[in-house]
């Protein structure tokens, strides 16, 4: 059983809040797609995470322009992993592959130089290996790191022949040159980029003087224009063919240079590639250390026991929206154990986003993250299961028939390490047979490893002994019936107290009120209190 | 008309203080790389720093690559070109890579690189004003006197002149053998490219910060500042939105995005009660307008504004059409020079410039 499903990491907002971490560069884009949650074998390491990511959190927020400055170096890491393979694979490398792998040992030393300042180097797995020796061997003769040239100095060869090739390209260009200062003084023209001139033939002067030189030939007479184009003796001739000859020998001597430097790059290959997953660490690391510096994430501790004890914590995205509503957030304090864990409580107060911050929070602590809560203490679990009201029921099922569907599969699972939570547990059916089958499988898990929380507004599940309960506060009827029930939320009280065995029967849901607040019908509201008391 | 000495066009530019050329075409077989070319050619004669590239790759160009035609344009050592990186590798030049940009085209990515020595290659670049942008940021890091962008001849091609300091456009027979239809469609086109900006800067860099960015579609401005505005969807929809929008103190109404005849129409008919008001729209892309629409914005005496103006430094006019032949080219500079005066007008093939006091054009001097 995967850690977290499709269904579950969408209803509690998961997706979401993953969403908002944003590393800069591609690399560390792919690593974090490839990000995976720890597993409870690997303690340390989670441990050493959230070290980190607690250190650079701290950074970041005394000095914001860290991750500026590290972020516009990391923006222009490129993945060079396609050019590596090809380089160990008997391919020749094209010169802007060198210069890719060159800018990026350009760049390593930046973000070393950078790393240092801040104390950051000890924080990475391992060190950014400069690969010194690669770099020099792609910058030899060049005079410039940040550009790439295959130099004269590659080869002895290269620069006889580049020296040839320059001089008789002057040859060619000082005889253009010639032609061009005698139209000048002609005509006050120049050659095009053909070597073409082309006159008005209203302009019989002119045409005249072209016709004298002996440099141009006539090429095209129209009634209204003629164009002359230059004459390449055979002098010229001999040069452009051996032009074009010393051209082919530069190139293929440029190849034999290439495929010697796709032999050094072949040979740093390993330590590239390792420079490369360090980058997409570093880049993925800084990514998760802002965001637990903008939400204000702490370090998980890592118990020894199977609780789960969250002080303070918020749900990223219902804290978003109750803000954006002008309201205030209440954070949630809770402790879970194995077993189940029943949350009652009204229409309203918050049993949902209770469920959803437990699941969101464990998620997010298990993938490493810091997490927005005063406090928290876990383990790490084989798996996290929701149902909430927003699951989608898979096709050709009823509401009742796919939480059933939900149940048969974690209840195979109950003996292990895993995070269950069930919202209105069994209300899609008849409420008798429901709050029995409820009852039914409360008590199959109660006893269980894995850890259950369920909510619910069946007053008789709060009767099975034994059972953790925790109650929301709920609403504050004396402030109410002063203030009148213009508000709900006002009046909420959203803490979860714990319910002792023999309390239970203080349970309410609060319909009635809330009904109220909401504005349906006085006469409705009254006639079901009636009901109500009857029952 | 004069003969200039060579070189005229390059001269010209750089005495305005001008530091990047766009270089657009009216349509295919106007001469735009010839010009471009000649320009390029210009520039290495008096030895400034160029940096070139183009946008995209036009219609024309891909059928050259296609079949195989020449390289279109020629570089000298020294000159920075911005190209895809399998035309870069395959143009046999000696070059210099200077840095990569990230922008992806069919052809590769866009490479930055110095030509080491002298030759003739084939250019694909960044494909929007956005891409073209960064990619002149890019260069200004490695010194250049002058930018020059290769438009293209379709739409895409007025991204170019937004990003440069000034463009030239290349028109030529070949967009209507019919002289007073090729005038007209000039005329058109230059009176779009040329609107004139508006002048106040206070407001005009309060739409640019604010409005630009949603989804705004028009905005009613009076001289205490905007009134109100409305959507996109408002506007095709609600027409009593936009009636109520307008009153007797608009002056001013800006639209955000194209301009077509049926925007245009439902402004006129709710027109502020004022006898005339500035419309104003974001640059000359914008303008879906036909040349009667323009003539109706006359008539309302309704002046049309942009807020990013595009400089105009000069025509070229290329006689050739693929159909008919060739056009009596002095007679051909003549008239378009008359049409878009004062816009400086060349047949850069005949390095003839258009001059209005010299009437009978067997006059060259």
């Amino acid at each position: 059983m995967e850690f977290l499903d499709r269904e579950t990491r969408r209803q509690l907002g998961f997706d979401e809040v993953w969403s908002k971490i944003a590393p800069v560069s591609s690399l560390g884009r792919a690593r974090m797609r490839r990000a995976t949650p720890f597993t409870s074998e690997q303690y340390s390491d989670l441990e050493a995470e959230y070290d980190r990511l607690q250190r650079m959190a701290d950074d970041l927020s005394k000095n914001p322009k860290i991750a500026d400055d590290l972020g516009f170096l990391l923006r222009s890491a490129k993945d060079i992993s396609g050019s590596l393979k090809r380089s160990m694979e008997g391919a020749i490398l094209d010169d802007i592959e060198f210069y890719e792998v060159k800018k990026l040992l350009g760049l390593v030393e930046k973000i070393n130089f950078e790393l240092e300042k801040l104390g950051w180097t000890t924080l990475l797995p391992k060190s950014l290996d400069q690969c010194s020796e690669c770099r020099e061997a792609l910058s030899l003769g060049q005079g410039s790191y940040d550009s790439f040239y295959i130099a004269d100095a590659y080869n002895p060869k290269l620069a006889q022949i580049r020296a040839r090739r320059v001089n008789l390209e002057s040859t060619l260009a000082s005889y253009r040159e010639l032609v061009d200062r005698k139209l000048i003084q002609a005509v006050g023209r120049l050659l095009s980029m053909d070597g073409e001139i082309t006159l008005s033939t209203v302009d019989t002067a002119a045409v005249a003087k072209l016709e004298a030189m002996h440099e141009l030939y006539k090429v095209q007479e129209k009634q209204n224009f003629v164009t002359f184009k230059l004459i390449e003796g055979e002098q010229m001739r001999r040069t452009r063919e051996e032009l074009e000859g010393v051209r082919s020998d530069e190139e293929s001597c440029k190849e034999e240079v290439r495929t010697e430097l796709t032999l050094v790059v072949g040979e740093f290959a390993p330590r590239l590639r390792s420079v490369l997953e360090t980058l997409e660490f570093l880049d993925f690391a800084l990514a998760k250390a802002k965001f637990a510096a903008k939400i204000g994430g702490v370090k998980p501790i890592l118990s020894e026991d199977s609780r789960i004890r969250i002080q303070g914590g918020r749900h990223l995205i219902v804290e978003e929206e109750v803000k954006r509503g002008g309201q205030d957030y209440t954070p949630l304090s809770l402790e879970v154990l194995p077993g189940v864990t029943l949350i009652t409580g009204p229409n309203m107060g918050g049993k949902t986003a209770t469920l959803k911050t437990l699941g969101l929070l464990t998620a997010m602590a298990q993938y490493g993250l810091l997490v927005p809560a005063h406090s928290m203490e876990f383990r790490p679990r084989k798996f996290i299961r929701a149902h909430l009201a927003t699951a989608e029921i898979p096709k050709g099922l009823s509401s009742f028939a796919g939480e059933v569907v939900f149940l048969r599969d974690v209840i195979v699972r109950s003996s292990e390490d895993g995070l269950v939570l069930v919202d209105e547990i069994a209300h899609g059916t008849n409420p008798v047979e429901g709050a029995a089958m409820a009852q039914a499988v409360l008590e199959y898990l109660h006893g269980q490893q894995m850890i259950t929380a369920v909510t619910t507004h069946f007053p008789s599940l709060a009767g099975i002994r034994g059972l953790r309960h925790l109650r929301v506060k709920g609403l504050d009827r004396e402030k109410l019936r002063q203030l009148g029930v213009d508000s709900l939320q006002r009046h909420m009280d959203y803490t979860l107290e714990v319910v002792l065995d023999g309390q239970e029967d203080m349970q309410t849901s609060d319909a009635a009120i809330v009904a109220e607040a909401l504005g349906l019908n006085s006469q409705i509201v009254n006639r079901a209190r009636e009901l109500a008391n009857v029952l | 008309m004069e003969g200039g000495a060579s070189p005229v066009l390059i001269k010209e530019i750089l005495d305005q203080g001008l530091r990047s050329v766009s270089i657009i075409g009216m349509g295919k077989n106007t001469g735009k790389t010839f010009s471009f070319n000649q320009l390029l050619m210009e520039a290495g004669q008096i030895g400034i720093r160029v940096a070139l590239t183009t946008i995209g790759l036009d219609g024309e160009e891909k059928d050259q690559l296609f079949y195989h035609d020449k390289p279109r344009i020629t570089l000298r050592p020294g000159q920075m070109v911005a190209n895809a990186k399998s035309l870069l590798l395959e143009s046999g030049l000696d070059y210099e890579i200077l840095g990569s940009t990230g922008i992806m085209t069919p052809l590769g990515e866009v490479i930055l690189a110095r030509a080491l020595s002298a030759g003739k290659t084939v250019l694909a670049g960044p494909s929007t004003g956005h891409e073209l942008a960064l990619v002149k940021e890019q260069f200004e890091e490695y010194g250049m006197d002058l930018f020059l962008i290769d438009g293209a001849i379709d739409r895409r091609s007025l991204s170019a002149p937004m990003v440069t300091d000034t463009t030239i456009l290349a028109v030529g027979a070949e967009v209507s053998w019919d002289t007073q239809i090729l005038l007209e469609k000039i005329q058109h086109k230059v009176e779009i490219l040329t609107l004139p900006s508006w002048n106040n800067e206070v407001v005009a860099s309060h739409l640019r910060a604010e409005v630009l960015r949603d989804d705004v579609k028009l905005v009613a401005l009076a001289s205490t500042g905007p009134q109100g505005q409305l959507t996109h969807g408002d506007l095709l929809h609600n027409l009593d939105r936009l009636e109520g929008l307008l009153n007797e103190h608009t002056d001013t109404v800006f639209v955000q995005g194209m301009l077509t005849d049926e925007v245009l129409a439902k402004i006129l008919a709710c027109k502020p009660h004022r006898a005339s008001f500035t419309l104003l729209i974001t640059d000359p892309n914008c303008v879906f307008l036909g040349k009667r629409a323009l003539q109706r914005l006359q008539s309302n005496t309704v002046e049309l504004r942009v807020l990013d103006s595009i400089h105009v430094s000069a025509v070229t006019v290329n006689p050739f059409n693929s159909r008919y032949g060739i056009a009596d080219p002095l007679r051909l500079l003549r008239d378009v020079g008359q049409a878009v005066y004062p816009i400086p007008t060349y047949d850069l093939n005949l390095g003839i410039r258009y001059r209005p006091e010299k009437e009978a054009f067997n006059g060259i001097s």
